[in-house]
């Protein structure tokens, strides 16, 4: 009995870890899907999606420096 | 029209007026570029720091999306400010038009403008820190470039910050600061109007001179238009570029953009940029632009997906470490469990080979672990391993394992001191002396480097021995030698050590010496004859030589290579006695003395010859001749014969035998002392009581070639192995309750209430005994074989057995003294019906013909199947353990101890009784024992004890 209790602990466990990590990469997948789908909604929105926004376009260099 | 301006600059066309003159399209002669004119009529004494504030303010800026100044003179009255020219129309026209923007091109103008204000709204480079409020941003003044990009124009009433002349604002657009309203948190005048009249609506600006009607300011504080008022002049364009209204002049009177036809992100962001109280605007254009640049990342709906990814991989990664932790529980669990068992069969493993101590110590080591989440809780099998190693269940009568010792090599001869406390072994070259209570070696001895070599002892601390050089007295005690002699290796010792006879291999003689004194008392001639020995000696086998004394030294039998025998007078040359001449076929002898009798068996290798021969009278006493092979030894005790699987004690005068051994296998090897005896078979020795019955067996790896009892010592050697199994007597006469006459046929033994009366009962009939053995009675039982049932019941101090018949009638004899003490009629109980037991847990079928089987009684579920191969009699609960009572198919009875979970926790063979808390064991020797129930951490402290003893 108590070996019984051991080996669904291991094997049960095993599946336990395999399908939760199965599951959340086709969550991701899926998610990052989603996710793609809204970027292009919100792009239609709001428009494109600043990568590197820039707060100091225009200021020069020695502005820059001096500047806060 | 081509007028020039300045010499320099061509004007093109009008493109535009406000702030006090015309805007012009221009030509820059030199650099072939357009520019902006933009010509202010006002005369030049009439602030003409007026004039010249938009220059001010741009004329060190550079930004793209701020125009560029590039010039300022002065011709014809007219003041001229040169600039970049921004290819474009301002936003106001197409608002005018009534066009709508989509939101994502709204936002792209905002950052754009944002970046301009927040590059106008921070420190000018190389003066105090102080930047540029435009405060008059609104579509009109911000220009769409032919890039769609957007451009912020128009810096005539910009102020430097801190500035407090507020020179002009345009309705819809201006920030409550710009009429002198003060919303912020705190402020006295928040929320009141302001005195005197507002410009009129329109999008024109409006001015307000300090002649003119002039803005009536708070009187109790002056506000000043900061970043924050461009923040709310900007939010109010964006409200109206996307909803093509423009906003309330009164910001508390602004309607919130619709939630349902913009995103709630942008709502929310001019609302907050649109703000009365400025302090809950946004603080910065930075701040402003942040937001903006971060509408993807802030839009709820993303937020929620990312909240709802975060709780599911938060979930799944708790799952997945659940997961790792229940399979690393689970594998270190199984580990764990793996790792007892194995510690379990190593114990029963070396228990097996005698190694008590070290069948202990792993026992303990499989039940040290203590229990947990990684580790399980000690199994039944270990404790079971450890009560066997224990023995504490073991009350029989005889030779238990007790140690091991290793020699350097395996022994080639092995001698017992007559109270067994010593062993002395002959080992290549050497003669190991070994202590057997500690088993350890306490002396080593330079011995003759022959397989023949022997050593005997002539008392408890003294030893003969076959010593490099000549044969050897040796006082263990003192450690010293006595005498010595010739060198000899076989050596033959009368009964009380007085005589010594011994021969040097093939030597044709044999010497005969004062035990005592080592004086030589003779010399035998064997006239030229010698003991059959191999030619490579040191690995002969001494075994097929007969070379014996009497046990009063009067007669010397020796075998010889050519296959005679003779028995040599020692005391009278010419008393020789010729058993087998030359030739006689035989090529193997054995046996020796017993008083004036010597007994052999002589053989080849197709049969043999067993006579018993009076030398006194010279005459045989007995003696046959047979196919097979017998093996002879006595003592001072007896002849004993083996042949195959039986080993009998012979009578020299009767011939009578007397069986002391009868096994399933054929015996190699054997010794008696007393009342007990010892034999070897195929990797297994066995002891025997004085019935011949086997009270124990051992497994061996290797065949054992060596067995000797003294005393309380048993120890047996290998010739494949160098490590000697010492085993001692126990008689557990602190535990025996009584002894009786174990001739007594019966089934069951019960002790009385009491414990001063045992009976014993079959179907035949019972008998009562005292405790101390004295028989009481003894009755028959009427009609045995309608016997459906007998129970040895008790009550209180009272005790009778009752016997039930097939017809129904019931007999209950008194426990005490076996009178009849009623007599009655039931109804006829069922055949064949399976008996059934309770425990607080359990319930415990035991069918007539099948295996007894333990089911939950709550559940009914099966629990366990328990002994196979026996029938179930009894079930007792105790402390918190189970007792089962047996008997086997072979009607030997015996009992399991089990645990709560009905797992086996240790045996109890020949268990007969369990009474108060107690264990009675009814051993065939005709003793009753008892002992108590042993609980685990008893167990445990009795085997640390033992360990640390050790």
């Amino acid at each position: 009995m108590d070996l019984t209790i051991d080996s669904f602990l291991l094997y049960g466990g095993i599946t336990l870890a395999a399908a939760s990590a199965l599951c959340l990469i086709i969550y991701l997948c899926f998610y990052r899907y989603s996710v793609n789908l809204l970027m292009l909604k919100l792009e239609s929105e709001y428009g494109k999606r600043e990568q590197h926004p820039a707060s100091n376009r225009g200021l020069s260099g020695a502005a820059k420096k001096k500047g806060k | 029209m081509s007028e020039i301006i300045a010499s320099t600059y061509e004007l093109m066309e009008k493109i535009g007026f406000g702030g006090g003159g015309n805007v012009y399209l221009a030509n820059h002669l030199r650099l072939n570029k357009k520019v902006v004119l933009k010509a202010d009529k006002r005369k030049l004494n009439t602030r003409p720091e007026l004039l010249r504030r938009e220059v001010d303010v741009l004329k060190n800026l550079s930004h793209t999306y701020i125009p560029k100044v590039y010039d300022f003179f002065v011709e014809n009255e007219t003041v001229y400010t040169v600039m970049d020219y921004i290819d474009g129309t301002s936003l106001d026209k197409p608002l005018k038009n009534g066009q709508l923007f989509p939101q994502a091109q709204v936002i792209e103008w905002a950052k754009q403008l944002l970046q301009a204000l927040d590059y106008l709204h921070s420190p000018i480079h190389g003066e105090l820190p102080k930047g540029y409020v435009h405060s008059d941003i609104k579509p009109a003044n911000i220009m769409l470039t032919s890039f769609s990009t957007v451009c912020l124009i128009d810096f005539n009433i910009a102020l430097a910050l801190g500035e407090e002349n507020v020179i002009g604002c345009s309705a819809g657009y201006a920030s409550p600061e710009h009429y002198g309203l003060d919303y912020s948190s705190g402020s006295d005048t928040a929320g009141t109007g302001i005195n005197g009249k507002l410009a009129p609506n329109g999008d024109a600006t409006v001015l307000m001179t300090e002649n003119g009607s002039a803005v009536s300011l708070s009187s109790t504080k002056r506000i000043v238009p900061d970043v924050r008022s461009d923040i709310y002049s900007l939010g109010a364009t964006l409200y109206h570029l996307l909803s093509g209204v423009k906003p309330a002049r009164s910001a508390v009177e602004v309607v919130p953009l619709s939630e349902k036809k913009f995103s709630p992100q942008i709502v929310e962001i001019i609302s907050k940029a649109m703000q009365p109280n400025p302090d809950l605007r946004y603080q910065s254009a930075k701040e402003m632009l942040y937001d903006l640049e971060h509408l993807h990342e802030n839009d709820p709906r993303y937020k929620r997906k990312r909240k709802a990814m975060k709780i599911v991989c938060a979930c799944f990664g708790l799952l997945f470490a659940a997961g790792i932790f229940s399979s690393f529980t689970g594998l270190k669990r199984i580990q764990a469990r793996e790792s007892a068992l194995k510690l379990t069969e190593y114990s029963r493993d070396s228990l097996a080979r005698g190694k008590t101590d070290k069948a202990v110590e792993y026992a303990l080591e499989a039940l040290s672990q203590k229990g947990g989440i990684f580790a399980p809780a000690p199994s039944a099998k270990a404790r079971l391993a450890l009560t066997d190693a224990l023995g504490v269940y073991n009350l029989s009568e005889g030779y238990k394992p007790y140690k091991t010792a290793e020699l350097p090599s395996a022994p080639l001869f092995i001698a017992l001191s007559p109270k067994g406390k010593t062993a002395a072994c002959v080992c290549a070259g050497e003669v190991i002396l070994t202590d057997t209570e500690s088993a350890k070696i306490i002396l080593r001895l330079e011995a003759e480097n022959s397989a023949l070599s022997e050593v005997k002892f002539l008392s408890e601390n003294v030893i003969v021995y076959a010593a490099a050089g000549g044969i050897r007295a040796y006082d263990l005690k003192n450690n010293s030698e006595l005498w010595s002699g010739e060198e000899v290796t076989s050596i033959s010792v009368s009964g009380e050590g007085e005589v010594i006879a011994a021969v040097y291999k093939d030597r044709d003689y044999a010497v005969i010496y004062n035990g005592r004194t080592g004086e030589l008392a003779g010399k035998i001639d064997f006239e030229g004859k010698g003991q059959s020995i191999a030619i490579n000696d040191t690995f002969a086998d001494p075994d097929g030589s007969l070379f014996a004394l009497s046990s009063d030294g009067k007669f010397l039998a020796v075998s010889f290579s050519d296959g005679s025998l003779k028995v040599f007078d020692t005391e009278n040359d010419g008393n020789d006695l010729d058993i087998f001449g030359e030739n006689s076929g035989f090529t193997r002898f054995e046996g020796g003395f017993y008083g004036k009798y010597l007994a052999f068996s002589a053989s080849n290798n197709e049969s043999s010859a067993v006579a018993v021969i009076d030398c006194e009278k010279k005459e045989q006493a007995g003696g046959f001749r047979t196919d097979g092979l017998f093996s002879v030894k006595t003592d001072e005790n007896g002849i004993y014969v083996n042949q195959d699987n039986l080993l009998v004690k012979l009578d020299p005068v009767s011939g009578e035998q007397t069986a002391l051994a009868i096994t399933k296998e054929n015996l190699n090897e054997f010794t008696v002392n007393g009342d007990f005896s010892a034999a070897a078979a195929k990797n297994k020795f066995m002891f025997f009581d004085k019935k011949g019955n086997e009270i124990s067996s051992y497994i061996t790896d290797f065949t054992a070639r060596f067995l000797l009892l003294r005393e309380k010592t048993a120890l047996v050697g290998f010739s494949d192995s160098p490590v000697i199994r010492i085993l001692t007597f126990e008689d557990n006469a602190d535990k025996t309750v009584v002894r009786y006459d174990c001739g007594y046929d019966y089934y069951e033994a019960r002790i009385s209430p009491d414990g001063t009366k045992l009976m014993l009962f079959s179907n035949d009939g019972f008998a009562v005994y005292g405790i101390d053995g004295t028989l009481i009675c003894e009755n028959p039982l009427p009609d045995g074989n309608a016997i459906y049932d007998q129970q040895y019941k008790r009550e209180g101090n009272e005790s009778y057995l009752e016997v039930t018949y097939y017809d129904g009638s019931v007999l209950r004899y008194d426990g005490r003294n076996g009178t009849l003490i009623s007599e009655d009629s039931v109804e006829p109980p069922e055949k064949d019906l399976y008996e059934q037991f309770y425990t607080d847990a359990f319930l415990i079928k035991s069918p007539l013909h099948g295996t007894p089987t333990a089911y939950d009684r709550k559940t009914g579920a099966l629990v366990s199947e328990l002994e196979e191969d026996a029938y179930l009699t009894y079930i007792t609960e105790e402390q918190d353990c189970i007792i089962a009572q047996y008997i086997s198919t072979d009607g030997r009875r015996f009992g399991v101890l089990m645990n709560e979970k009905c797992e086996k926790i240790a045996e109890l063979p020949y268990l007969c009784d369990v009474y108060n808390g107690e264990l009675y064991f009814d051993y065939p020797s005709g003793a009753v024992r008892k002992t108590k129930i042993y609980g685990f951490e008893e167990l445990v402290s009795m085997a640390e004890s033992r360990l640390r003893t050790n």
